[in-house]
């Protein structure tokens, strides 16, 4: 026996004891046991007292500590405990006295590993008590941190983890499950089952597929099923449930996994569908390649909307109604009210409306002023869209009634505009579900096509008109040469026969009254067929203007002068209301004239029984910040059909008596106006009798 | 009292008959028609005319042509004239009339009240000499 290891294990590690033991003849003992072991090295270190040997394990690897409870410092079982304590990664076997066996056992109750009963073994038996200790002591680590390391996978990993016994009630779940079921901890589920947190058809389900796992050993492999949570939401689950046996191969419970695959169901689902919407917006946009009144088109798109998201209510407003309104917009019954509507371009007009409640609350949207109800507010501001998915509580909703009544959950509005253009309109429906983002996408998109669409009307409409207009002008000019050729060959005869009429007439006298008659009447034919064909010549002469600066009202003044005959003749009063701030304009005076006096001579014909006419002029700033002069020339006649207001100018279109008028004043008076850059337009008044206008620019240069 | 002597220059034999018959009725001129342009000269020169009235565009010679050498002649060079054409309408007469003054023209068919207005205003060298057309056309 010697104190020194054996050479031939100096290179395996040495087993470090601690040794805690006041008693110097005990301890030397067991050192001497120790090291005389032939299979193990130890390496002993001592401590006399707790303390010290706290101080020791603390600083130094031990492997092991034999720890005899009565110490100088410390008694009893508290000995083990803070022993323990201090380093609870330290396998003890706790040194006893052959009287406190029990102590001993308690010991073994707190975590140590073994005790010796001092005096009692012999050397070999210690050893091996050792041995085993740290045998033992390693393979419960091993266990140990297996099980932290299974736990830690349990706890941490996403999906939901339980077991069920036999009787299907939950006997371990994972803090997944524990969320997932609304719990607060695992505890407050073990010993519950699923009846406790699904629907009773949902759970009776579950129960089925478990005792099918338990009974008949049929394991449930990915089974996709939608489950309602405890917070009554839906969510997709993709579960495995396998049956577990204990050692002899009995079935002792199932184990269970969920996985939650809602997000990833919907994201299919979405995909699904975006590409579902994306062939249904493709189909609506091939269709409108087609050539269609824009009022179908729009109705085509919120057909489409309807369908593909299921919306309960699609609309599209325009503004700029006086050309693409499918209703005769006069805004009188929106001039008064919270909602006034200053001006005809700033005012949205429903063109299109789709849906299972397109009727529902459609009166007081007919027509949107900007800036008024959520349509208008839309259509004039800086965000193109607005999108709400809670219409009953979103405070920039305004009817929250009646969204309730029709059940609505959502809200989705547009501009309609090519990007850095004007907004055109808005087109906006409503929904029962929530609008999804790859929805919202789709619509913005869609906005844009309705946009394009709009576009492509005005431009195609301002071509028609472009093009109505020079056909007309070449028509025009055609006939107007065509006159002008035949007026100088007519003068000659019509000369002759007015001289050689005139003769007569002096010749023969008034003897007779017949005759009289005759020659007068004659007389007239031969003057009023000289007037159509000096307005023929006119309407010819070449578009050469004598322009120079004149005072419009002046002008206006001597074209009244002019009929004041023929207005007498008529018994009709002239009256003027002229504006005292018209700027002076550039103009041809003598065809300015020209066209004055045909539009008053057309008022007093239609006037054959006496009446007013009125002259009026003013100068007006437009939006476009132009100042443009206006005279307006009104009669209390009778009107003008409207089937003739669109032939109004049309040359040789006459209402008067064949005979009388010749069919071109106010043909010529059109081109004489046009000639100046002005526009003329003839309308009925509300009030009766036909208002024409003319506009002329108010020009700094010559044109 | 002395007849005012008025020559009409126009290539329509109907026309100038026409009036010349209605001037002579008045019983105030004494009218000579010459149907062929080339001739007015030499008629204006034997008929010694207190006021001509020429058509503008005749063949061979025209209106403007014949003025010129009026004005250019000795014995003619105080004749009055008045141009009586159907190429211009009335507009464009009163207005060149009252421009330029010396050149007067009358739009055909004309009644025979307005070319006699016309004719007693240049004999008496009135300024608004040309018959103010009562509204424009």
């Amino acid at each position: 026996m010697s104190d020194t290891p054996k050479n031939g294990n100096a290179k395996s590690k040495a087993i470090r004891i601690l040794l805690v033991e006041d008693d110097p003849g005990c301890a030397r003992l067991l050192e001497i046991v120790l090291s005389h072991c032939q299979y193990d090295l130890f390496e002993v270190r001592r401590a006399e007292n707790l303390s010290a040997a706290i101080q020791t394990i603390t600083q130094d690897g031990i492997d092991l500590v034999l720890l005899d409870l009565g110490l100088p410092d410390s008694q009893g079982i508290d000995t083990f405990v803070r022993m323990h304590a201090a380093a609870p990664s330290v396998p003890i076997i706790v040194l006893t006295g052959t009287d406190d066996e029990e102590l001993a056992t308690r010991t073994i109750q707190q975590g140590a590993q073994d005790f010796i009963v001092k005096g009692l073994r012999d050397n070999s038996s210690m050893v091996r008590t050792i041995r085993y200790a740290l045998e033992r002591y390693r393979s419960q680590q091993a266990l140990a941190d297996e099980h932290a390391l299974l736990r830690s996978v349990v706890d941490n990993i996403p999906d939901q983890v339980y077991l069920k016994d036999t009787e299907c009630r939950f006997v371990a779940i994972n803090p997944e499950t524990a969320r997932f079921l609304g719990a607060s901890s695992s505890d407050a589920i073990i010993g519950k089952c699923d009846f406790d947190f699904f629907p009773h058809e949902l759970a009776a389900q579950f129960l089925t597929e478990d005792q099918a796992i338990l009974h008949c050993e049929q394991p449930c492999v990915n089974r996709e099923a939608a489950v309602t949570g405890s917070a009554g939401n839906m969510r997709w689950v993709l579960t495995t449930k396998v049956p577990l046996r204990d050692y002899t191969g009995n079935i002792t419970g199932l184990l269970g996994i969920n996985r939650d695959i809602t997000e990833r169901k919907q994201a299919e689902d979405e995909a699904r569908k975006t590409l579902l919407w994306q062939e249904g917006v493709n189909r609506v946009q091939q269709s409108l390649l087609a050539p269609a009144p824009l009022a179908d088109k729009l109705k085509m798109i919120a057909d489409c909307i309807v369908r593909l998201f299921d919306a309960d209510v699609c609309r599209i407003w325009l503004g700029r109604p006086c050309d693409r309104c499918e209703q005769s917009c006069t805004h009188a019954d929106i001039r008064e009210g919270p909602y006034v509507c200053h001006s005809r371009n700033q005012c949205l007009h429903l063109l299109a409306n789709a849906g299972r409640n397109a009727y529902a609350g459609i009166n007081s949207h007919l027509r949107v002023p900007f800036a008024c109800y959520r349509i208008g507010q839309i259509a004039s501001s800086p965000d193109h869209k607005f999108l709400t998915n809670d219409v009953l509580t979103d405070p920039h909703m305004h009817n929250h009634q009646w969204a309730r009544e029709l059940g609505l959950a959502s809200f989705a509005g547009y501009q309609i505009r090519i990007r850095d253009g004007e907004t055109l309109g808005v087109l906006a429906l409503f929904a029962k579900h929530p609008v999804l983002k790859t929805e919202d996408a789709i619509l913005d998109q869609l906005s844009t096509t309705v946009a394009f669409v709009v576009e492509q009307a005005i431009s195609e409409e301002t071509l028609q008109t472009a093009q109505m207009k020079l056909i007309d002008t070449a028509r025009l000019e055609s006939v107007a040469q065509l006159a002008a050729g035949v007026a100088h060959e007519v003068k000659n005869p019509l000369a002759i026969a007015l001289m050689g009429l005139e003769y007569l007439s002096s010749t023969v006298g008034a003897t007779d009254e017949q005759t009289a008659t005759v020659l007068s009447d004659t007389k007239e034919a031969l003057l009023q067929a000289d007037a159509i064909v000096r307005e023929l010549m006119n309407f010819a002469v070449p578009a050469k203007l004598e322009i120079e600066r004149h005072d419009l009202n002046t002008v206006v003044a001597h074209s009244l002068y002019l009929v004041r005959h023929d207005a007498r003749k008529h018994d009709v009063a002239l009256r003027m209301d002229f504006g005292q701030d018209l700027p002076h304009l550039h103009f041809d005076r003598v065809k300015i004239e020209q066209a004055l006096v045909n539009l008053c001579m057309n008022a007093i014909e239609a006037m054959p029984t006496g009446g007013t006419l009125l002259i009026k002029t003013r100068a007006n700033q437009l939006d476009t910040g132009v100042t443009v002069s206006t005279v307006e020339v009104e009669d209390t006649g009778t009107g003008i059909a409207s089937g003739d207001l669109a032939r109004l100018f049309d040359p040789f279109f006459t209402k008067n008596q064949v005979g009388k008028g010749t069919g071109l004043g106010l043909t010529v008076a059109k081109r004489i106006i046009e000639l100046h850059g002005g526009t003329i337009r003839i309308d009925n008044r509300p009030e009766g009798g036909a208002r024409a206008t003319i506009t002329l620019q108010t020009k700094e240069d010559k044109p | 009292m002395n007849k005012k002597r008025i020559l009409l220059v126009d290539d329509e034999p109907q026309f100038t008959r026409m009036v010349r018959l209605n001037l002579e009725k008045t019983g105030a001129y004494e009218v000579k028609e010459v149907n062929d342009s080339k001739q007015a000269v030499a008629a204006a020169v034997q008929f010694k005319p207190d006021l001509a009235v020429l058509d503008v565009m005749m063949p061979g010679m025209d209106g403007g042509d014949i003025d010129a050498l009026f004005k250019s002649h000795p014995l003619l060079k105080d004749v009055k004239v008045l141009f009586l054409t159907a190429i211009v309408s009335p507009c464009e007469a009163s207005r060149e009339g009252y421009r330029s003054g010396g050149l007067i023209f009358l739009a055909k068919p004309i009644t025979l009240a307005a070319l006699v207005k016309s004719i007693e205003a240049n004999l008496h060298n009135a300024p608004q000499s040309a018959a103010p057309v009562s509204k424009p056309c």
